[in-house]
């Protein structure tokens, strides 16, 4: 009768104890994820789903500067020459917008005016 | 014996419950006692502010050339001032966060300089060229474009922005 009373405090405090043990873990894990989460608080980095071309328009100053430098150049040769010069700047991933769309675009507008 | 077994679970919940509450205002700090980065956001919007202060709407900034189509050198004293930037601290013994400079090249040749713009603390560019990546070195953030003279010239410009201010923004 004794030793059943036992067996049973036993199983009893050992339940508690592993509830506790997954308790603590449980939070020791949240903590190091919160953590984790912390460390990547950046304004700047985001998501590309979220930046992609379907859901974000975007804009990069620094191209359309360029382009209007090309739209208003007289001489021919010039413009030639800085069509592929920004091609180039293209290819090597300097602009954040697509190069030929966002001249397409500009082009419109200007001849528009 | 029960009332025992009862009391000692009442201790053993409290004891949960202290745990679970103090999980819980851990989490809640270590997330917020993070900061925000914002200095790469913040030296694209300085770049973007020197190169409009340039060159606007397909014009260069009338300030910044002669009536020769020449650069002005008055301009480069004042250019802080003139691209309405101010990188002054409150605090006069703190050091300036922050750099920007605007180097012009000619179409012919595009490595030597005809003119150039800088102000505020020189000593961050020493991190922009460094190899290895630490959040503890100031972000850099170099940008180019071309502009035209009113006399049909294009002169390439490389702008560069740099922002410290490390201890504002990693921990």
């Amino acid at each position: 009768m004794l030793s059943k009373n036992l067996k049973g405090q036993i199983g009893e405090t050992l339940t508690w104890v592993i509830a506790t043990i997954l308790i603590v873990v449980v939070l020791i894990f949240f903590i190091l994820g919160s953590s984790l989460l912390g460390n990547t608080k950046k304004i700047g980095n985001f998501h590309k789903s979220l930046t992609s071309k379907t859901t974000f328009e975007g804009t990069d100053a620094f191209l359309k500067k360029s382009l209007f430098t090309y739209l208003l150049l007289q001489s021919e040769t010039k413009r030639t020459l800085l069509e592929n010069k920004l091609w180039k700047m293209s290819v090597d991933g300097k602009f954040n917008l697509d190069f030929n769309e966002t001249k397409k675009d500009l082009v419109l507008k200007y001849d528009e005016k | 014996m029960k009332n025992k077994k009862g009391k000692l679970l009442s201790v053993y919940w409290f004891a949960i419950l202290v745990i679970v509450s103090v999980g819980i205002v851990l989490m809640v700090n270590t997330f917020y006692s993070n900061p925000y980065d914002v200095r790469e956001i913040e030296s694209e919007i300085i770049s973007g502010k020197v190169a409009d202060c340039v060159y606007y709407g397909g014009k260069v900034n009338s300030e910044l050339v002669n009536i020769n189509g020449g650069f002005r050198e008055d301009f480069q004293d004042k250019f802080l001032e003139k691209c309405s930037l101010n990188f002054e601290t409150e605090d006069e013994l703190e050091k300036v966060a922050y750099y920007t400079e605007a180097e012009f090249f000619t179409e012919d040749d595009e490595t030597k300089s005809v003119f150039f713009l800088s102000g505020g603390n020189k000593n961050w560019k020493v991190d922009c060229g460094a190899d290895l990546k630490s959040e503890n070195l100031a972000k850099c953030n170099e940008k180019e474009f071309y502009l035209r003279t009113s006399a049909d010239s294009i002169y390439l410009v490389k702008v560069l922005s740099i922002v410290g201010k490390t201890s504002e923004n990693v921990k």
